[in-house]
């Protein structure tokens, strides 16, 4: 598919997603019309679990491949990640403002989402500040790893550390759950930012590619 | 004499010329660790909480702070003269460099750290008791952990433009939960004598995990 | 209806759009930027093996 045409579709989930989420979705009774964020801040978090996912693997791949495909996919979904979990992190101050009274408290799924973010944003910056351009790959894709590495840890200290974020609504156990015109609302909305992340990582991909094929024409130049 | 205890006897012969890297982690550690006690007890002495609260994040700013500042020094020595290149040309090992660097950088460290423990004992006005002793293992395991690390990151620095930005960023960020562990562990101790399992094996498992990951990828980061 | 509630849900759709937007606008324009530049080095690289 072409990106125009992923870009239009994308386009037209998102509206999809917002009739969905504002519109469709019952209004939520102790919260009111605010628990709405839910449907973009949840997507956008687990997309950015995703991205960092990738992450990992693309510098496996690359460590064990060499092929350069690996390395720019590892990289681009590092920043198309950040982004995500920006977006998610702001979100859901939005949402704890007027529902817990405060922006940010330290529970296990904040400070666990801030670290990833740190992590990612360490990582593009160590790519950002090698000047070899032959030592940048594999260098970042180590710290991609002991990125990826990181997360489960983090995952564990952080939950042994405190809990005070609603519980997963989907699978969380006894009590949980979520209504059923709520979930399609959120599946429908998920749908789309999975949609946006695959069209940015695209995007993201081709101005990559470009940067390189401009280092490669500004060799010959010099070379001629 | 095998590779590794050559690696290790060569650092210490530098050190014990020059006196420079655990003298000046020392004095670092030791400065962090008082003004973080004026910073954190003028708080709670204002809000009338127990000063001792604050002792274990004391210890670990401290020994975060004065680690950092050992394995910027380590590198620099590495690299003046271009001593590093050197050590890539012998005939060692990848691996054995690596655990070779690890080892000096920890007992660096470790010497560091036992004049800020020693310090931290006498401030706190702590018994000699049961209670220290979990100190002094969880400081030699955090220790070890954070030299385990941050071999391998000071490399990455290394290959960076701003290295002494670089490297604290990394070294800060990828062992946030290995610190939450040991701050939490710590705590507990002070309070009731116990550390919690928990945490105690969550600092046990970031060494392991990321001694043998780091072994697995050092020689990407060094490789021409 | 929650009047408060909506105002907050308000702010927190536009800035998700506008991060989302911004990230978009920013990748175009390098897009575009490095297009141009290699038109020019395009052109360059004919001009010098036309003159060789």
């Amino acid at each position: 598919m072409k990106d125009r045409t992923l870009g239009i579709v994308t386009l037209a989930a998102f509206v999809a997603a917002l009739y969905f989420a504002l519109i469709y979705a019952p209004t939520e009774t102790t919260m009111g019309e605010v628990q709405r964020i839910f449907y973009f801040h949840v997507p956008a978090g687990i997309t950015s679990y995703v991205a960092f996912l990738v992450v990992g693997v693309g510098s496996i791949a690359f460590l064990a491949t060499r092929d350069p495909k690996w390395d720019r996919l590892a990289y681009c979904s590092a920043e198309v990640g950040v982004v995500f979990a920006g977006a998610n992190i702001a979100l859901g101050m939005l949402w704890a403002k007027p529902v817990w009274g405060i922006w940010w408290t330290w529970d296990a799924r904040l400070t666990l989402q801030l670290l990833l973010a740190l992590i990612f944003v360490a990582y593009l910056m160590v790519g950002a500040y090698i000047s070899d351009a032959s030592r940048r790959a594999p260098i970042q894709a180590v710290v991609g790893v002991l990125g990826a590495v990181n997360v489960p840890i983090n995952y564990l200290a952080i939950r042994i550390w405190r809990t005070q974020h609603p519980s997963p609504v989907i699978a969380g156990g006894e009590g949980s759950g979520l209504d059923a015109d709520m979930g399609i609302a959120l599946a429908v909305a998920g749908a789309a930012v999975g949609l946006l992340y695959v069209y940015l990582l695209r995007r993201r991909l081709a101005v990559e590619r470009t940067r390189q094929e401009v280092e490669y024409l500004e060799q010959v130049v010099t070379a001629q | 004499m095998s590779p590794i205890a050559a690696l290790v006897l060569k650092d210490l012969a530098i050190e014990l010329r020059r006196k420079e890297t655990v003298v000046s982690m020392a004095m670092f550690g030791l400065l962090a660790m008082v003004i973080f006690a004026f910073a954190l007890q003028s708080a709670s002495l204002a809000t009338g909480g127990d000063p001792l609260n604050n002792a274990a994040a004391e210890l670990w700013v401290a020994l975060t702070f004065a680690g950092v500042l050992g394995l910027n020094r380590s590198l620099a020595i590495d690299l003046d003269n271009d001593a590093l290149q050197g050590l890539l040309l012998a005939p060692v090992g990848r691996g054995a460099l690596y655990v070779g660097k690890v080892l000096s950088n920890f007992l660096f460290m470790l010497l560091a750290a036992a004049v800020v423990l020693a310090l931290f004992v006498v401030f706190n006005n702590l018994l000699l008791d049961a209670r220290l002793l979990w100190v002094a293992v969880l400081t030699v395991l955090g220790t070890f952990g954070f030299a385990g690390v941050g071999t391998i990151l000071a490399m990455i620095a290394a290959n960076t433009r701003m290295r002494e930005v670089m490297l604290p960023i990394l070294q800060i960020v990828l062992t946030m939960p290995m610190i939450i562990a040991a701050v939490g562990a710590t705590a507990r101790v002070l309070d009731d004598g116990d550390p919690g399992t928990l945490y105690v094996e969550l600092v046990a498992a970031f060494d392991i995990i990321f001694l043998v990951v780091s072994y697995l990828v050092f020689e990407y980061v060094v490789e021409e | 209806m929650n009047v408060d509630g909506l105002g907050w849900l308000i702010a927190a759709y536009i800035v998700f759009f506008a991060v989302v937007t911004g990230y978009i606008v920013l990748l175009s324009w390098n897009q575009r930027d490095l297009d141009r530049r290699i038109d020019a080095l395009e052109s360059r690289v004919d001009r010098k093996s036309r003159d060789a």
